[in-house]
């Protein structure tokens, strides 16, 4: 834990700059250059290839938003099946969209007590935020779900289908609500805008998931529409009287989970869009060795193999898929590319 | 009626001895969670929720996933009772409803040397609050979160506003010093990121600050540090406090005295504390201050507010926990969280394979019954063990200088700390220490600036929110009813202490005398 | 009183100028701002204008009116007391996270982090001797009790995570 402080009398400075050239040149050199290493990545931590005190687990949310959920399910897995041999702390380092918990693990080059959840926001808030690194920087772990959008209306909506939707948005600019501004959720509306050729969405941005399908629910603002998680709508879905209503999923097949399986596909129903899903994936500081790499893929790939996962995914309707490897390594490529267009398409840079 | 059945169902589950044991281990943990610093109910839930797992699943015999809940919900209500006890104790808020008993709290603790009674009095009206709730909760949980749903930006802002129009008057002596107070808070407020259009803004291109000032660490420097700041000037190293701490019972006897007395204002704000945890964000929050604004609004000593007036412990706090019963009440019906904790808790019910809503109430009464009789036994048994506790808690302001005042350094570090586990944030603490006490010397009142940073985000945010929606007319603002009948009743909420004021000036009479200058 | 008035509203003053022109793109709304909204700046910079101009009017009003004649302190002895208090909570702040500074490339260390526990031991110690006066085991017990408890209570039984001294990452102390 380093802080800068404001200027000291030179001469003081060059003095005691002198003395910690010396005991930290050592450190500093057996780093990578372009890293920014601190006190915390010394060479002992570097050495051994599994944690030897206990492991946060960053997490770029609220507690009880957004992916804090999934980051304490794993933790409380890996915890009660004992995964790891030192204890996996979660730890919420909230605020810019996740640009702090980046920043903070990206800090931490070359030490593996810290890994952290990751979203899409990895790829959108590092471009918009003009941060200075790269998705790519990082060490990745896995993914170990892919998080599916719907297309959701008020129950009373007219609308039956996914064209009903895009021909009224043809027609009018619709009012329309996601989590965060310039994220996941507007990402995908100005897909749709995008590729539909649709008037413009007036776009209200929510706070968290709840309180956008919340925003749908009740009218609020005049939203008529949002792109939830199969999750955060499911229970105004059950809710006596209904209040939600999903019109589509944006995925190549209808859903597996059995309330949500006879809902058609997006695509079959004139929207072509069934390759973007929220990622809820693992990644490490950057400068892992291969041996730590492959430490936290193996404590991953156990999580996902674990009833109590499979469990969780169902109950949620997340999609299985482990990626880790080169595999995961192409998918983070392109994200990001695609994460890239449409901030440049739609000016978010 | 039906409910009645249910209930009685619930209380038999609620009271299965491994329940009742749980319980009461919840509600311990949980004050003592409150009372440390940095540990509000949320982390504290969120902490305790691996636990909760070998509950879930029976690994103690008999239980299942309502001991779990039951034992998270306890956790909540022992932290709702313990995060005042800093405040009241140290000026260190331990929750954000508990900012407000710095105003009233801590005079009545410290300066008036009457710790017990401002601890009763604010016990004995959190219950009273929590009780008024729960059958709230136990009656008319479903309509009323169904009503709130339709709570859109438009009446977000005005419920806000109405909360700001109840505090107008805050440091009425010096108006123009208040005005400078409120709008630093909404500047502060304003620092780190624009959740509308994803900008940064004066964070002057730290990342760190993009989390933004959150009032926790601000507040604590201003209230916890600048106090002991002020009181070494006042009296000298080695000052002995002046503090009839007396083992016993006599300051609850005194409180539910003065409770009865108030009897109409704790009622009435518990009821609106409610409606407003009932709304998902800071209800909770928003509703401890409008608590306060009211209980001195209406108050016919208004002179005696931010002196350790009861009125502004008891009103405010009846408020608070009332409206931190209400968050959960969206939660279990609808699925949306009406705070953090509730998120949190919310969280615990997807890990142990449960889906919060209305199919809850359906394919698991007893998990939903069972809960709810439990917030009844749950606040009853924290009530007890802090009644009990007051004359210990009170001995703690009696500990020597050398120790007591590196200690509340301590806690308070560590306090702002492990918000965000950021070393920034004790900086912020400290130098808003050195702030708030040169700003105290220069008489600049504190209370609009915690006021305005702790509600100037939400307030923005749905300000903008609805003049997006609206496509920047601002007469959406009078679109539905419910917010016109908001809107006008800020307004007129505005008027009246203004009216008032320029009233009694034109006679030539003092003005009356809002005087809160924590 | 009146100087320090006056130096105390500048100072606010000079905030607001800041944030002011911080906020400046208050007139020009950046790209991808939708309709209706008044862009990010508006309200920050609308904010730092309300509270200059209200305390251009405080230090007009302490510039005019009859202020009181004495100093910001009472002497001395009550400056004296403040500083004993703030200087070692300074201290204190900054030993914890270590003095030090970045370039890209390297970060150098001019006082290595003594994390939290290290550094509250010395803290309280600290008072205990110097302003207390106890007994010298008295005062060792203390600066040994409390990080100790405080370790056990949140690092053990809570799993709250507090700043490490320069010596944990190397193994050789547990905080």
């Amino acid at each position: 834990m380093e802080v800068r402080v404001m200027s000291r009398p030179a001469i003081r400075i060059t003095a005691l700059l002198a003395a910690a050239l010396v005991t930290l040149s050592a450190c500093a050199t057996a780093n990578a250059p372009s890293a920014t290493p601190t006190s915390s990545g010394s060479a002992t931590a570097a050495a051994s290839v599994q944690p030897t005190h206990p492991v946060e687990f960053v997490i770029s949310t609220a507690p009880g938003g957004g992916s804090d959920l999934y980051a304490r399910a794993m933790a409380t897995i890996i915890e009660t099946k004992k995964f790891s041999p030192q204890p996996v702390t979660p730890l919420n380092k909230e605020g810019g969209s996740g640009a702090v918990a980046f920043q903070y693990v990206y800090e931490k080059t070359g030490d593996m007590h810290y890994v952290m959840i990751t979203l899409n926001s990895f790829f959108t808030t590092i471009i918009t935020q003009k941060l200075a690194f790269k998705a790519t920087d990082f060490t990745p772990v896995a993914n170990l779900a892919l998080d599916p959008f719907f297309l959701w209306v008020n129950d009373d909506s007219p609308w039956k289908t996914g064209q009903d939707f895009i021909n009224a948005a043809k027609e009018n600019s619709l009012t329309v609500a996601g989590t965060g501004a310039k994220q996941e959720d507007e990402a995908l509306f100005r897909r749709i805008e995008d590729t539909m050729k649709t008037k413009p969405f007036t776009y209200l941005s929510q706070t968290s998931g709840a309180t956008v399908a919340a925003a749908v629910a009740g009218h609020q603002g005049g939203v008529v529409a949002s792109v939830n998680n199969p999750s955060e709508g499911l229970t105004l879905y059950q809710a006596s009287p209904k209040k939600l209503r999903p019109l589509c999923a944006f995925m190549p097949a209808s859903p597996t989970t059995p309330i949500y399986s006879t809902l058609p596909t997006c695509s079959s129903q004139g929207i072509p869009i069934d390759d973007y899903f929220i990622m809820r994936a693992i990644m490490a500081p950057p400068g892992l060795s291969q041996a730590q790499q492959q430490f936290w893929i193996d404590v991953f790939k156990k999580v996902y193999d674990s009833d109590e996962w499979k469990k969780f995914m169902s109950d949620n309707a997340l999609q299985p898929s482990f990626k880790s490897g080169l595999e995961f390594r192409q998918f983070i490529l392109q994200y990001q590319q695609l994460h890239q267009d449409i901030a440049t398409k739609f000016k978010w840079v | 009626m039906e409910v009645f059945g249910q209930l009685a169902g619930g209380f038999a589950v609620a009271l299965h001895p491994i329940n009742v044991a749980m319980l009461f281990v919840a509600v311990v943990l949980g004050l003592v969670i409150g009372v440390l610093p940095g540990l509000g109910g949320t982390s504290g839930v969120a902490i305790l929720l691996p636990i909760t797992v070998f509950i879930a699943h029976g690994s103690l015999p008999g239980s299942d996933a309502t001991t779990a809940i039951i034992f998270l919900a306890g956790i909540y209500w022992g932290a709702l009772f313990g995060g005042v006890i800093t405040s009241i104790l140290f000026n260190i808020p331990g929750e954000p409803w508990a900012v407000v008993l710095l105003f009233d709290g801590f005079p009545l603790a410290k300066r008036l040397g009457k710790p017990g009674l401002a601890l009763a009095s604010s016990f004995v009206s959190s219950f009273l609050g929590a009780l008024v709730s729960t059958i709230l909760f136990t009656f008319f949980a479903l309509p009323i979160a169904l009503k709130a749903l339709e709570f859109g930006p438009a009446e977000l802002f005005a419920v806000f506003v109405l909360s700001f129009a109840t505090l107008i008057g805050l440091g009425a002596e010096a108006p123009m010093k208040s005005l400078a107070m409120l709008a630093l808070g909404l500047l502060l407020a304003a620092v780190g990121f624009d959740t509308i259009t994803g900008e940064q803004r004066l964070n002057f291109g730290q990342i760190s600050l993009l989390s933004g000032i959150s009032f926790v660490p601000v507040t604590i420097g201003l209230f916890g540090i600048g106090e002991i700041l002020a009181s070494a000037e006042e009296q000298g190293i080695g000052f002995v406090e002046n503090i009839s701490a007396k083992l016993g019972l006599r300051d609850v006897f005194e409180a539910v005295r003065e409770l009865r007395k108030r009897l109409r204002l704790v009622l009435s704000n518990a009821i609106i504390g409610f409606f407003f945890g009932v709304l998902p964000g800071h209800g909770a929050t928003a509703a401890s201050f409008l608590g306060y604004g009211l209980a001195r609004q209406y108050s016919k000593n208004k002179e005696n507010f931010g002196k350790g007036e009861i009125s502004g412990i008891m009103g405010p706090q009846a408020a608070a926990d009332s409206a931190g019963v209400a968050s959960l009440v969206p939660m279990i019906t609808l699925g949306i969280p009406g705070s953090p904790t509730s998120a949190v808790i919310m969280a615990g019910l997807f890990i142990w394979g449960l889906q919060p809503g209305p199919v809850l109430f359906i394919q698991h009464p007893d998990f939903v019954w069972g809960l709810i009789a439990s917030i009844y036994l749950g606040h009853l048994l924290t009530f007890i063990l802090c009644l009990l506790a007051v004359p210990l808690l009170a001995m703690i302001m009696r500990v020597p200088y050398a120790i007591i005042t590196p200690f509340i350094v301590v806690i308070s570090i560590i306090g702002s700390y492990s918000l965000n586990n950021s070393m920034l944030d004790v900086f912020i603490t400290v130098i808003f220490g050195l702030i708030g006490y040169w700003l105290r010397k220069m008489k600049y009142p504190l209370a609009p600036l915690v006021v305005a940073l702790v509600l100037g985000d939400s307030t923005e945010r749905e300000l903008r929110k609805a003049l997006i929606a609206g496509h920047g007319s601002p007469l959406y603002f009078f679109n539905s009813g419910l917010s016109t009948v908001l809107i006008l009743l800020a307004v007129v909420l505005v008027a009246i202490p203004l009216i008032r004021t320029i009233r009694a000036r034109r006679r030539g009479a003092a003005p009356p005398a809002a005087v809160a200058h924590p | 009183m009146r100087p320090y008035q006056v130096a105390t509203a500048a100072a606010i003053v000079m905030i607001a100028a800041v944030a002011m022109f911080d906020s400046r793109a208050a007139f020009s709304p950046s790209a991808g701002t939708q309709v209706g909204d008044v862009g990010a700046r508006w309200y920050p910079f609308w904010a730092a204008a309300i509270m200059g101009v209200a305390s251009v009017v405080v230090a007009y009003r302490a510039l005019t009116t009859p202020q009181g004649t004495e100093g910001a302190f009472e002497g001395a002895r009550s400056l004296f007391a403040v500083l004993k208090l703030a200087v070692p909570m300074l201290v204190y702040a900054l030993l914890i996270a270590g003095v030090g500074f970045r370039t890209t490339d390297f970060t150098y260390s001019i006082v290595p982090p003594f994390g939290f526990y290290l550094a509250t031991a010395l803290y309280m110690g600290l008072f205990a001797w110097w302003l207390g006066r106890y007994k010298i085991w008295w005062v060792a017990a203390i600066t040994i009790a409390f990080p100790i408890v405080i370790f056990a209570v949140f690092e053990i039984g809570f799993r709250v995570s507090l700043p490490k001294s320069f010596l944990y990452t190397s193994g050789l102390l547990p905080f």
